[in-house]
């Protein structure tokens, strides 16, 4: 259906395929190091690293093209939906930052330095879902 | 914001979807509306009163609570 850019303004978001190859990103990013595990593939402890970061990263692309990618359907009340949802992400990833090393200290585990792997798939993961609660909801 | 949308479209026999479809927006966002959890923007809304025919405040009716 066609509509006027009033109504459905989200030209900056990817089409609605884009879930499903993000989709297919977190399933090659979760199902290939599970299968050098099993399979017990040896690397190079020099690498594993450097593997680890690109793992995260194809996940995060696919959460990243979950996330930011339109529904069948667009209009201007998902798009105030959307912005909720960034809003609360912000928010909560604010207090996620403040309140994890406490948790640590609590449970008496070593306090680390927060990966950005770490916070970006927290933000992720919050935004998708705070989304999908928002538009069930409305 | 109260809104009698839901008494226009029985007034012309209309479904929910019918009158998404004539706005370019989803059955959900009709039914948001309805119900008071969303309140359409400006273009929206004078789509609304002009598919029934009607001025925008016969439609939408500020209520005691939006001045507060």
């Amino acid at each position: 259906m066609k509509q006027s850019q009033a109504i459905n303004n989200t030209a900056a978001f990817f089409p609605n395929y884009f879930k499903k190859i993000g989709l297919g990103f977190i399933f090659l990013a979760v199902v290939i190091p599970l299968c050098a595990k099993f399979l017990a593939f040896e690397i190079v402890e020099e690498q594993k690293d450097f593997y680890k970061i690109i793992f995260f990263n194809v996940l995060i692309l696919g959460l990243f093209f979950i996330a930011w990618s339109k529904d069948k359907f667009e209009d201007e009340m998902t798009m105030q939906i959307r912005m909720k949802a960034i809003g609360f992400t912000f928010m909560t990833s604010v207090f996620y930052i403040i309140f994890r090393p406490l948790v640590d200290l609590i449970l008496k585990e070593p306090v680390t330095q927060m990966s950005a792997h770490e916070l970006m798939m927290f933000m992720l993961f919050m935004y998708i879902i705070f989304y999908k609660l928002q538009k069930r909801s409305a | 914001m109260k809104n009698t949308i839901k008494v226009e479209r029985a007034k012309q026999n209309m479904t929910q979807q019918d009158l998404a479809e004539k706005i370019g927006v989803s059955r959900q966002t009709i039914n948001s509306i309805e119900s008071q959890k969303y309140i359409p923007s400006t273009v929206l809304a004078l789509k609304i009163a002009k598919i029934f025919d009607t001025k925008v405040d016969e439609i939408f009716q500020l209520e005691e609570d939006d001045f507060l």
